[in-house]
């Protein structure tokens, strides 16, 4: 019997794939009663209340006889933390050292790195993915006058909210150095990021900021958008800049 | 949490302050899957986080239209030196590090904006030049007047009016007045002769070069130093956010806010008057009315942070104001709107300034916006005098009931008080205190915390063994006024001070009466409260007093505007 999977916060397909014993988050975003779930949808950011399908496991049959060694390979989901590192300037952080407590293995000994040419810092995740600890990331970045400089950042993997969601476009905000809020409460807060978004990256000096984005409430309704409707330019922006 | 100094001193002089612990803004990320890498990232970048502030105000700062900085800004100078020195203890990298500053200047709506946008600009390079020591710059304010902003022999008057050595007499005792007079001429003229002879300077009586140059260090080694009396100086490249990159405007590190983010605005009939003033009582009432806005604001920013002043938005001090404007809120007009009948303080309502920029600093600095926090004192012991705080103990406090509710971890202090940043007006707050040997005498006592830990303060993680603290639920802006609910506004007071065994809201009649009884017996003879049974009045005021407002002695408490509520 297929089951409904109810999301709850921090939840992402490949966990919950990986929970109902899949190991790859596609067989179960790929089947046919997700699909109104699938369609634009980025399966690594769900809502909580969305609605997951899971499908029953099907047993693949390879007649193989029984005296020799066989070799099976299952195709599996590799996961990763993919992170940009920006400055106070926005300028990507490239070649910077980084530390990363990923999971419980880490603490002791933090996995180690460089940024690449772009800022971008990668890690695997263990197995399984569920739960993901929170994750610790520390950078050091040595700027033009030569005083390195430590900057640390807590993470909650799989805690992006989708895009068209009052606290999806407050998550990302936020990551981007624009605070905007602890939570969906914090309207006045969040109207600033906004605005600061859009002065920096959309009008570039050239305008005014002309009106307040209108903001209307968080529903349960996944499909529903949320918080600025009035402005794709800036939905599409803000998903462009900060990379998902 | 960054920051677990707490200190808050505010006067008519200005203001120096912690702000309050900004608790760890958690980033949510989505993991990318194999097949994503490359297309798919979450950014992160820092934010720009002010952790401290100071503010001069105009008088006795400053004199009205003028950089010039007076005698009287010296003792906040010296406020904000001992903060800075305990900041700078708090890095954990480098305890001889100070976390860099950038200063702004503010003018108020009278004058035209470019004017203002200078004069602002000045103060603030004025500020600037004392803490790195700069006479140069001074010395460019002195000869080049902006409007009424002249310096004159009023400044040289001033200067030598002080006592620039411990001991030494001021050299001056005339009027200030930039000498007008035939007399006041004479006399500035003996004193800097007097003086010029004390340093070794040519006897001319003149403020010439040479002689400003030695005056102005010495003079602002007078303004700015440290509660012993040493100097207090600041690096322009390490310790301010621009690091000196750009020399000569000092992009970055001084700004010039020009009129744009008032703290008050008048009710619309006062500023029509305002704005007809002919007279001098009537501008004099005008400019009485804007003088709180007349300030100079030093923000200090968390360690490491560094920006190019090429991508900062402020324009230079003393330049124009288009690049301001292009900072301003989407309804900056309506926040700096003038209402019928209705005056208005940013400090109360949060929404005057136009600069979207500036106000994401000034709106949780003590030094613009005032301060809120919970205040929360522990004490043992319910029979006065014997009670006494709680002090210097680690505690661990969750601020709100959510998911990741903001944790702040630190210690109480000399009054076992400890202060929590106000998230909500109405929360649940859960906190431990590492007390039980206070309570328990016979317990053994904490064992000393492993040296890792030292100096880490509240910037280390969770302490240890913090899950066997003793714990207590405060449920935050749950306390009734007084005047409200008087019977559970007493129940809650007696039960926070330590009477009664079940919550206050299931006391029953007798278990009520038995705690106003066993109160009034304790305090018998304070605040004109007797032994006996009832609430009566003076009981519940004392109740008040004891509970939400009374001042341990010593020392005198770091807040004083804290909410009514624990």
């Amino acid at each position: 019997m297929a089951k409904t999977h109810v999301v709850k916060q921090g939840e992402h397909a490949t966990g919950i794939a990986e929970r109902y014993g899949f190991r790859d988050y596609k067989t179960v975003w790929e089947d046919g009663a997700n699909a109104a779930l699938a369609k634009n949808r980025n399966p690594h950011v769900l809502h909580p209340r969305d609605e997951v399908a899971v499908p029953d496991k099907v047993v693949k049959k390879v007649p193989k006889p029984t005296t020799e060694t066989h070799r099976f390979r299952i195709a599996t989901t590799k996961l990763f933390l993919r992170v940009k590192l920006r400055d106070f300037d926005f300028n990507e952080v490239k070649s910077a050292k980084y530390e990363v407590v990923i999971s419980a293995a880490d603490v002791k000994a933090p996995r180690k790195g460089s940024t690449d040419g772009s800022g971008i810092l990668k890690e695997e995740f263990d197995r399984p993915f569920e739960p993901i600890v929170d994750v610790e990331v520390r950078v050091t970045v040595v700027p033009g006058s030569g005083t390195p400089q430590d900057h640390k950042f807590d993470l909650r993997v799989g805690h992006l909210n989708p895009k068209h969601k009052l606290s999806g476009q407050q998550a990302r905000l936020n990551n981007l150095g624009y605070f905007a809020g602890f939570d969906v409460e914090d309207l006045q807060q969040f109207l600033w990021a906004v605005e600061e978004f859009q002065e920096d990256h959309i009008l570039l000096g050239k305008s005014k900021v002309k009106k307040t984005p209108k903001i209307i409430d968080e529903t349960d309704d996944p499909n529903t958008p949320t918080g600025v409707i009035d402005d794709a330019a800036f939905l599409e922006k803000l998903v462009e800049i900060h990379g998902c | 949490v960054a920051d677990p100094i707490f200190v808050v001193d505010i006067g008519p002089d200005g203001a120096v302050a912690t702000h309050p612990v900004r608790v760890v803004l958690h980033r949510a990320v989505a993991p990318v899957p194999q097949e994503n890498v490359g297309k798919e990232f979450n950014t992160l970048r820092p934010e720009l986080v002010a952790i401290a502030c100071m503010r001069l105000n105009e008088r006795p700062g400053f004199e009205f239209d003028s950089s010039f900085l007076g005698a009287g800004a010296a003792p906040r100078f010296t406020k904000f030196a001992e903060l800075m020195k305990k900041l700078r203890k708090h890095d954990p990298k480098n305890e001889d590090r100070f976390p860099p500053l950038s200063i702004f200047g503010h003018a108020d709506p009278t004058g035209d904006v470019a004017y203002n946008k200078k004069l602002s600009g000045r103060r603030a390079k004025s500020v600037y030049a004392v803490l790195v020591r700069d006479t140069k710059i001074w010395d460019d304010l002195y000869l080049k007047p902006h409007g009424g902003d002249r310096w004159t022999y009023k400044a040289i008057q001033s200067m030598l009016s002080v006592s620039l050595k411990t001991d030494e007499p001021p050299f001056y005792t005339g009027a200030i007045d930039g000498a007008k007079t035939k007399t006041t001429q004479d006399e500035t003229r003996e004193a800097l002769k007097k003086y010029q002879e004390a340093r070794g300077l040519p006897r001319t009586g003149f403020a010439n070069d040479g002689t400003r140059a030695k005056l102005f260090e010495e003079y602002m080694l007078f303004l700015c130093h440290d509660a012993d009396g040493q100097a207090f100086e600041l690096d322009p490249v390490k310790h301010f956010i621009a690091r000196n990159k750009d020399k000569k405007g000092l992009k970055g590190d001084v700004e010039g806010c020009a009129e744009f983010n008032p703290v008050f605005l008048p009710t619309k009939e006062d500023q029509d008057r305002f704005d007809k003033a002919k007279d001098d009582a009537a501008k004099e009432e005008r400019n009485a009315a804007f003088a709180e806005t007349r300030r100079v604001v030093v923000y200090v920013f968390r360690h490491d942070t560094e920006i190019d002043p090429k991508k900062w938005p402020c324009p230079v001090a003393e330049s124009g104001e288009a690049d301001c404007i292009k900072r301003f809120w989407s309804d900056a007009d309506q926040r700096i709107a003038r209402k019928p009948g209705e005056e208005r303080r940013f400090l109360e309502t949060r929404d005057t300034m136009q600069c979207r920029f500036y106000h994401a600093f000034a709106a949780p600095s003590p030094c613009e916006a005032g301060i809120r926090r919970w205040l929360v004192r522990f004490r043992v012991g319910f029979v006065l005098p014997s009670a006494v705080p709680i002090a210097n103990r680690r505690f661990v406090a969750t601020v709100g009931d959510v998911a990741f509710a903001p944790v702040v971890r630190g210690r109480t202090d000399d009054n076992g008080e400890i202060a929590l940043p106000v998230l909500d007006e109405h929360t649940t707050i859960e906190l431990k205190l590492d007390a039980w040997d206070v309570l328990f005498p016979s317990r053994p006592k904490p064992q000393p915390e492993p040296p890792e830990e030292q100096g880490k303060g509240a910037d280390s993680d969770a302490f240890p063994d913090e899950e066997k603290f003793m714990k207590f639920t405060l449920d935050a802006g749950a306390l009734e006024l007084v005047d409200a609910d008087k019977d559970a506004a007493a129940k809650q007071r007696l039960f926070n001070l330590g009477l009664g065994k079940n919550l206050p809201s299931e006391w029953k009649e007798e278990e009520f009466k038995e705690a106003v009884r066993d109160y009034r017996q304790s305090r018998d003879g304070k605040r004109g409260v007797t032994a006996g049974a009832a609430l009566d009045d003076t009981t519940l005021q004392s109740l008040r007093t004891e509970h939400d407002v009374e001042t341990p002695e010593p020392p005198p408490p770091p807040d004083q505007e804290s909410p009514e509520g624990s």
